[in-house]
């Protein structure tokens, strides 16, 4: 297991607690340093929880707008990683909410094999495991994507998802179970969804938990 | 061997894994099965191929799409949440400074004849905020101008207000019409000395003889300890859901961190939620 990806999360809070403040006070450039210090992981989140580039770099620009005009409301009562990353998670869900219908694709339950690692590069193994969670309920993907790809604690993720944490736990565990599903092959158990939490062959992203 | 229904299912290991109930029977029944023992394993696989997926940068198209949309966004004084269409303060320039100029005017009048009040509650200035200090006092006091202006507060006439209040609690001189400071006292002597009629909305009555719930509600608006300048008891109409004399209590804290004076309009819950009961920022214009 690699080690979490903390990127701008290990950088100076107060740095970007400032940079908010020189934007608020008129600097134009110290909204786009503040950019600048996060745009890989607000990118990777979008895209990994989307699905696809254009739809990620959509929300990513309308979450950035928002923030830009909003700085006035950050509180300071989380890290500002902490508010740009749930104000990017909302505008990915508007975005699909929105469409009123996710991306259709051509996978069906327990169709992705687990591939052998003699078989598939680790490119092609990634590239399996982003199909899978395209497949995903985009309320579960915004969590695992956070927890288990982007290694927010689940309190973190909590705080930015604006949810309790058990809930958080529940989406991943569920997230999980599913992946879990698409990517392996288990026989005909274990592809198959429990009884309490049924896989209708429309649960798409649109439909909230 | 056990019957396969009564194997974990993919979810039901997910939710071991994550430590969330599970049926004991269940539980005590995987702790020994072969087959529940790779399902839990395929989960944490699961977890492992997730963690591993390759770092990404974003893509330089969209780095440049991005630099090039946020410069053309103004800096707004006043929040705009998420997907709303609030009315700028700029859209019609011509009739929101009629407008504003008159609710100032509206506002310092109410000032000049007394007709702001205080809670009762002496003040001897509150820490860092008679010389326009760019920092949070070192021990917020509750010593604060607590007021009923009785205004009513919009989008439009928010910014002129808020301009007044700050200059009322900034420079005791703008106090006019024999509410003239006495001599050694500040300026929030001044303005606690003024009594009103002002009306306080039902729903803030309680908050406004409480200088301690006061004070908690400007520290979670500032984001730490803060004395305010003052707040203003009154009502607000407009805004994003279109309220109508909603009660509202005007919080002006002092500049930090490179910021003006600025007030945040909420109702009772002194929150900064816009789904809630949370108005308007504005920040006060700069001081000469």
């Amino acid at each position: 297991m690699s080690p979490p990806k903390l990127g701008a999360r290990d950088g100076d809070a107060a740095t970007d607690r400032a940079l908010i403040a020189q934007h608020l006070a008129g600097d134009r450039d110290a909204f786009g340093e503040l950019v600048r210090r996060h745009q890989d992981r607000l990118w990777r989140v979008a895209l990994r929880t989307l699905g696809n580039p254009e739809d990620a770099a959509d929300a990513v620009q309308d979450a950035l707008v928002s923030a830009y005009r909003a700085a006035g409301a950050f509180r300071g009562d989380s890290a500002v990683t902490t508010w740009l990353h749930r104000i990017v998670v909302n505008a990915c869900l508007d975005l699909v909410r929105r469409r009123s219908s996710r991306p259709a694709t051509a996978l069906d339950e327990g169709s992705i094999a687990l591939p052998a690692a003699d078989v598939f590069s680790p490119r092609e193994t990634a590239q399996q495991v982003l199909d899978a969670l395209r497949q995903l309920p985009i309320e579960q993907a915004a969590a695992v994507v956070l927890v288990d790809v982007e290694g927010f604690s689940v309190a973190e993720t909590a705080a930015i998802l604006e949810v309790p944490e058990g809930t958080v736990k529940s989406r991943c565990a569920r997230a999980r179970g599913r992946l879990a599903g698409l990517l392996g092959d288990l026989g005909p158990a274990g592809g198959n969804p429990p009884p309490d939490l049924p896989v209708q062959p429309d649960e798409t992203r649109q439909e909230p938990e | 061997m056990t019957a396969p229904e009564n194997h974990l299912d993919l979810a039901a290991a997910a939710a071991l894994d994550e430590g969330l109930e599970v049926d004991d029977g269940l539980r005590a029944h995987a702790a020994s099965c072969e087959e529940c023992g790779r399902r839990l394993a395929a989960v944490r696989t699961t977890r492992a191929l997730l963690s591993a997926l390759p770092d990404e940068t974003m893509p330089q198209a969209v780095v440049d799409r991005l630099h090039e949309a946020l410069p053309r966004e103004p800096v707004l004084t006043t929040i705009v949440p998420s997907g709303g269409r609030r009315r700028r303060w700029t859209s019609s320039p011509a009739l929101a400074g009629i407008i504003a100029a008159a609710a100032a005017l509206a506002l310092v009048a109410a000032i000049s004849i007394g007709s702001l009040r205080s809670s009762g509650h002496n003040s001897s200035g509150g820490a860092g905020a008679e010389n326009g200090a760019a920092t949070f006092p070192r021990v917020p006091s509750t010593n604060f101008p607590v007021l009923a202006s009785g205004a009513k507060y919009n989008d439009n006439n928010a910014r002129a207000l808020v301009s007044s209040l700050d200059s009322l609690v900034r420079t005791p001189t703008s106090l006019a019409g024999g509410t003239t400071a006495q001599p050694g006292a500040t300026q929030k002597d001044s303005v606690n000395s003024l009594s009103s009629q002002g009306p306080v909305p039902a729903k803030l009555r309680s908050l406004f003889g409480n200088r301690q719930e006061l004070l908690a509600c400007a520290r979670l608006l500032a984001g730490g300890p803060v004395t305010p300048l003052a707040i203003d008891f009154s009502r607000f109409t407009g805004g994003q859901r279109h309220v109508r004399n909603a009660p509202a209590m005007i919080v002006l804290l002092p500049a930090v961190g490179g910021l003006r004076d600025s007030a945040f309009i909420v109702g009772p819950r002194c929150t900064t939620d816009p789904s809630q009961d949370f108005y308007l920022f504005v920040q006060a214009p700069a001081r000469q």
